[in-house]
């Protein structure tokens, strides 16, 4: 008898869609450089998984047609459409380190927004003071982890510089973050912020020249 | 009644398998391993396909419908607490509870559609307002219903309770009194032919009472769903969409059904033997509607 009780409890309490992430990009990122070999910007590409995309052209009203083209009216009212109203605090899901000193970005600026394949793919440029590559540590993630980021290509660094990206092993960060509570709220991951354990991370050494 | 259970069992795990072979599996069971980003992706490219005019995306969106509601089923919300407790505590018919838990889930479907059509061509509700009046307002309601009536339950248990507890001692008057309760209290059915048109009034404001309980609440998924067709201009797939969800969502509170009810007949068999039913049978009405209660509060505190 406890045996079937425990299964009705069981059935319950079973693990329901996760609350967390909504939202699944992409990342791709181009660094620009000055004449001295140091960074001065950074273009951020990212890439929205086909539902986010189907979500923002529902809301608003493009691409009616269906050919998974947009106009360029549509382009430009769409420019820039995930860069205004960042909630408080939200600093653009990218994180730059240098020698473990964090790096200030810039405002974001709007450069080009297209629809490639069913998935909207949009690139802003942060500027930042010029600093050296070598030691730079970058960690494209959102705190919230509202949406899961995934670092896919790096471009625009010193020929002199190496990249190497350690991606977390995301079953095993999933089973401790829900060792830290009740994640079927929104709550928990305003108090938690997992997104950092979820994050890839860029590490860049160069040569010293 | 036991065939009508065994074929309403078998009609659904048909329509699972039928709907399974669409290929709405393998997307959710990537879900649980391999993330949903897939089943996103997945969900997108059906309704883009058919936005584009291509029906025979209609199958694949509709096997991923029905693959949601029965893996979504699995959490909070969808009325497995409410039928798993009453099917434990009351003395309710494997038929009549397997015709509640489904009803339930499609009344859920309907409501969601009701809001849908409602909140878009009404009122003008975008999807971010739509989502939040079911979050914030009616899974509170919903879950504060499921707790009346899980008080209602114990309150129930309490006061057969008492019933039992006075038969010791007037047996011939307290059995005149369970007629006027028009159930057997060993049984659970009721005998009395003059009294049958109550009871049956009965059984029915019980059921109306649980599917309301369940189904005030729309579920998020086919919110979802119904509104992103409309805006799509493809709202019939997304209509017939949350329907299927919600027999999707049914076959796992049918599973809860029979669970508890087959627990609960386990438990009256066992006590057969030892002669103590008429005592037991209440404090069981009564540990199911304060679990029922406690927990849908708790539920509903943490929506508040």
């Amino acid at each position: 008898m406890f045996r079937a009780f425990a299964l009705t409890l069981l059935m319950w309490a079973a693990p329901m869609a996760q609350a967390h992430p909504h939202v699944f990009v992409d990342v791709g990122l181009t660094f620009e450089t000055d004449t001295d070999g140091n960074i001065t910007a950074v273009q951020v590409r990212w890439t929205y998984d086909g539902l986010f995309t189907l979500l923002v052209l529902a809301d608003g009203g493009y691409d009616a047609d269906a050919d998974l083209k947009l106009t360029d009216d549509e382009k430009a009212a769409l420019l820039g459409f995930e860069l205004t109203d960042w909630p408080e605090g939200f600093e653009g899901a990218l994180f730059l380190h240098s020698e473990q000193k964090k790096i200030v970005l810039g405002t974001p600026e709007a450069i080009s927004v297209e629809l490639v394949d069913g998935q909207l793919e949009t690139v802003h440029r942060r500027s930042l003071e010029p600093t050296d590559a070598h030691d730079l540590v970058v960690e494209p993630f959102d705190p919230y982890y509202y949406a899961a980021l995934t670092l896919r290509s790096v471009n625009g660094l010193p020929e002199t510089c190496d990249t190497d990206i350690v991606r977390p092993n995301q079953e095993e960060v999933a089973e401790w973050v829900a060792g830290l509570g009740d994640q079927s709220g929104e709550s928990f991951f305003e108090e938690f912020r997992v997104g950092k354990y979820y994050t890839d991370r860029l590490e860049v050494t160069c040569a010293t020249s | 009644m036991r065939h009508v259970v065994t074929g309403g069992a078998i009609l659904v795990v048909g329509l699972a398998v039928w709907l399974w072979g669409m290929g709405g599996s393998d997307q959710i069971l990537s879900w649980a391993t391999t993330g949903q980003e897939r089943v996103q992706n997945a969900m997108a490219g059906y309704l883009q396909e058919l936005r584009a005019g291509n029906r025979a995306a209609l199958a694949g969106l509709w096997g991923l419908c029905f693959a949601y509601g029965f893996f979504h089923a699995a959490g909070p919300g969808h009325g497995k607490l409410l039928i798993g407790g009453y099917g434990l505590g009351a003395q309710v018919p494997l038929t009549r509870l397997s015709l509640i838990a489904v009803i339930s889930s499609l009344a859920q479907a309907a409501v969601a559609v009701a809001l849908v059509y409602a909140g878009v061509f009404m009122l003008g509700l975008s999807r971010t307002a739509m989502t939040d009046i079911s979050d914030r307002w009616l899974a509170p309601v919903s879950y504060a219903a499921i707790a009346a009536v899980g008080i209602w339950l114990l309150l129930r248990g309490l006061r057969h309770w008492r019933q039992t507890r006075t038969s010791h001692h007037h047996d011939n008057h307290e059995h005149k009194k369970h007629h006027d309760d028009h159930v057997c209290q060993t049984c659970g059915h009721s005998h009395a032919p003059d009294a049958e048109h109550v009871a049956q009034a009965r059984t029915l404001r019980d059921m109306l009472v649980l599917i309301g309980a369940i189904a005030i609440r729309p579920c998020t998924g086919a919110l979802f769903l119904l509104i992103l067709t409309v805006q799509l201009g493809i709202g019939m797939a997304g209509v017939v969409g949350a329907f299927i969800m919600g027999l999707g969502t049914a076959s796992v509170t049918l599973a809860v059904a029979i669970a508890s009810v087959t627990l609960r007949d386990g438990l009256l068999a066992r006590l057969a033997t030892s002669g103590r039913i008429p005592r037991a049978l209440p404090l069981v009405e009564m540990a199911a509607g304060a679990l029922v209660a406690i927990i849908s509060l708790q539920l509903m505190m943490r929506t508040l």
